[in-house]
């Protein structure tokens, strides 16, 4: 993880002189930069841009030298003359945190000198330069700045994106939902799990509750029955009946409290459990996944592809001596094969025995039975031996096959099938070689995936706590409609007996109907609950799942406006019922979403990301957004809006920098 | 109670209070009905019995008026 700890700002913009800006570092990963409109909220944004990039627009301006003079500050500019220049810098400071101590610095600083009115460029070390490229490092190390390239990681995402084109639909982009939903605060639930849908509806209608009102409502007609019993023997079975009835009603609300813990319980370790998905999801989590397949793959593969080489080559072996030997002489190939094939068939040819056997055939004069050897067959053996054709081990005579081979045309057909077949071979060991050169590289992405192992393990503890509650949960709900059956035959009882005995007052004669209502109520409010719910979820999949398989691009503004362009064929058709406060939210899900996807590990900068936002909204996005975003998140607010946020997101703050315009072109930062 | 529960149990209430305009119920149903829920759902705790006793005050009053 990489964050902005310094910022040193000399005349830029709005701020006149020198500014240092130490924002350090913290476990809070949240920076705030609070100014009104003229504050230089922009303009730091600008500062950060520039010097990383030379520029602030998102490409390069087409006249640099008016872009860049609009970046000195004016006060600073009439201050300056020929013989005191004036300085325009900015300077960075970035640590790397990654466990290590002590943290490695990375500073980045770029400088625009004046003389008169019109700026000259120059780079550190005083060389002119019409338009600077590139950074100025003033340390760093070999490729560090990469990291900071929004080039860089929005290429890289892109490419990961394509490289997984086939996993598109299925992983991407329901992962960009989900951070919508994460970061809208929003219960978002899929109308394809009905037990998620099930729980939600539960605890949005306060399911409980009701049974609860109920359950009292009946209490209280009993004792309206037993204050109207005038007589003795039925009072005191009235009575006997009602303390049974307050005992299962005590233990039926502590159940019945204990199952809305375990409920909420539930509702908690889920949400930790879907975190950390999330959390293993971006370090990795999934391509871990993917590694370890594509390993077992290839480690099968490797396995099939070693045992079918051992078999082709014991299969082959001795084949190219069989030629050789059928080569040299048709009536001594018998004898040759013999000797010869025996130390073959084991498939290790002792190294030299091929040229010492050679010598002697040739010092000999004789094949083995003895008969002299022709000039032609004297010629080719010396041939074998002098250009060790043969080689001095049985790997080494496979190599050299094609020139023992090609030396024969009288065999056409068996050295055509022995040729493809060590073809095959050599097809099979670059197979391997590539295979193994894979697994290398597996194995260092999955080195270079740590953490995910710890998300892991903390992941399994929470799935073992859950299956406990819910077992707990269960069993609950066994005792509760147990207790239930018990105090609904009690009720009957203590009606009967009321009933026969007097007529209760007739204020309380609408209790029935009460009770009646309110199981009626119930329904109806977790109805239309269900209904709003799957009508909500649906049009979210309307909107964003319907057509996933034609989405072309995602485009956002530089005001958080997104457009979902769709295509079909050659036709493209823009189709997002976004609000402006969903569109932000859809904009900086797909930022997080591609950031995730990118494995970029530097500071996230937002511009006053929460203005089109109403309270509520602000409130519950500020929330989240730090959960959503891992890492560095650096903020440029209004303090009307950030108000309303601040007792909420004082946990999460490192620093909270105030940005005022004390006067033109001398703008202060204040912590 | 947070602020989060309170807006929940209020969605809850006005969601159950269309609910009850929709059934027709009449206005003293109603608004018995929407008390009671409104005291189970409130941040105020009570035992059995003076939850019974509650219930009754409510009704009583409500039935009243």
């Amino acid at each position: 993880m990489i964050e902005l700890t310094r910022m040193e700002l000399e005349n830029f913009c709005p701020f006149f002189g020198r500014h240092d800006i130490d924002i350090g570092h913290s476990k809070n990963k949240l920076v705030i930069f609070d100014g009104g409109n003229g504050g230089g909220k922009t303009s730091l944004l600008k500062a950060i841009q520039w010097c990383l990039f030379g520029f602030y627009t998102h490409k390069a301006p087409k006249d640099k030298i008016e872009a860049d003079f609009n970046l000195l500050n004016k006060e600073a500019l009439c201050q300056s003359n020929m013989n005191a220049p004036m300085i325009c810098r900015v300077t960075l400071t970035f640590e790397k945190n990654d466990g290590e101590t002590p943290r490695q610095k990375i500073v980045f600083s770029r400088v625009m000198h004046t003389k008169r009115k019109k700026p000259i460029y120059t780079t550190t070390t005083g060389a002119l330069h019409p338009q600077v490229d590139g950074f100025e490092f003033v340390k760093t190390e070999e490729g560090g700045h990469q990291d900071f390239s929004a080039l860089h990681w929005v290429g890289s995402a892109q490419k990961t994106v394509e490289r997984k084109a086939k996993d598109f639909r299925e992983t991407y982009f329901p992962s960009l939902v989900n951070d919508y939903y994460i970061i809208y605060g929003e219960e978002f639930v899929d109308p394809r799990n009905p037990e998620k849908l099930r729980t939600a509806i539960s605890k949005n209608c306060f399911a409980e509750t009701f049974d609860k009102v109920k359950g009292n409502l009946e209490q209280l007609k009993m004792e309206i029955l037993r204050e109207h019993t005038r007589d003795k023997k039925r009072r005191e079975a009235l009575d006997e009946l009602i303390g049974k009835s307050k005992d299962i009603a005590e233990k039926l609300k502590e159940y019945r409290d204990r199952r809305s813990t375990c409920e909420t319980n539930i509702g908690e370790i889920r949400e930790g459990i879907s975190k950390l998905d999330r959390q293993i999801g971006r370090s990795g989590g999934a391509q871990v996944e993917l590694l370890k397949d594509e390993r077992a793959v290839v480690e099968e593969e490797n396995k099939n592809i070693t045992a079918e080489i051992k078999e082709l080559e014991k299969d082959i072996a001795g084949t190219g001596f069989d030629i050789l030997i059928k080569m040299l002489s048709q009536d001594a190939r018998k004898d040759l094969a013999t000797e010869i094939q025996k130390h073959v068939k084991k498939g290790d040819i002792p190294p030299k025995i091929k040229t010492e056997f050679i010598n002697s055939l040739i010092e000999g004069g004789r094949c083995i039975c003895k008969r002299p050897l022709s000039a032609k067959e004297k010629k080719i053996l010396k041939q074998l031996r002098d250009e060790n054709i043969l080689g001095e081990n049985y790997q080494e005579f496979l190599d050299m096959r094609f020139k023992l081979l090609d030396l024969n045309s009288r065999l056409p057909q068996e050295i055509q099938d022995y040729k493809s077949r060590l073809s095959e071979v050599d097809e099979k060991r670059r197979k391997l070689s590539s295979n193994t050169t894979r697994l290398a590289q597996i194995s260092d992405e999955l080195n270079s995936l740590k953490n995910v192992s710890e998300y892991e393990q903390q992941r399994t503890k929470f799935a073992k706590r859950l299956v406990d509650i819910e077992t707990d949960q269960a069993l609950l709900t066994t005792e509760i409609s147990e207790l239930e059956n018990r105090q609904r035959t009690i009720q009957k009882e203590v009606s009967r007996i009321g009933q026969s005995g007097v007529k209760y007052a007739k204020s309380y004669a609408d209790l029935d109907e009460l009770i009646d209502l309110m199981d009626k109520v119930k329904q109806n409010t977790i109805d239309s609950a269900r209904n709003d719910m799957e009508k909500f979820a649906s049009e979210t999949y309307k909107n964003l799942f319907k057509h996933v398989s034609e989405i072309d691009r995602i485009e956002i503004d530089s005001n958080y406006q997104t457009r979902v362009v769709f295509r079909k064929g050659n036709k493209e058709y823009i189709k997002s019922d976004f609000s402006t406060g969903e569109s932000l939210i859809f904009a900086i899900s797909f930022l997080t979403a591609l950031r995730t996807y990118s494995g970029y590990t530097g500071p996230m900068f937002l511009d006053s990301p929460f203005s089109v936002l109403d309270e509520e909204h602000r409130v519950r996005v500020s929330l989240n957004i730090p959960d959503a975003i891992p890492g560095q998140l650096i903020i440029f607010t209004r303090p009307d809006t950030f108000e309303d946020m601040k007792e909420k997101l004082m946990k999460r703050i490192n620093k909270i920098l105030t940005l005022t315009k004390e006067k033109e072109w001398n703008n202060k930062i204040s912590e | 109670m947070t602020k989060l529960s309170k807006q929940k149990s209020e969605k809850f209430i006005e969601r159950v209070s269309n609910q009850l305009d929709e059934m027709k119920v009449s206005a003293t149903q109603k608004k018995i009905l929407l008390e009671l829920l409104e005291m189970e759902t409130s941040e105020y705790q009570t035992t059995e019995r003076d939850a019974i006793s509650r219930y009754k005050e409510i009704i009583d009053v409500v039935g009243k008026k």
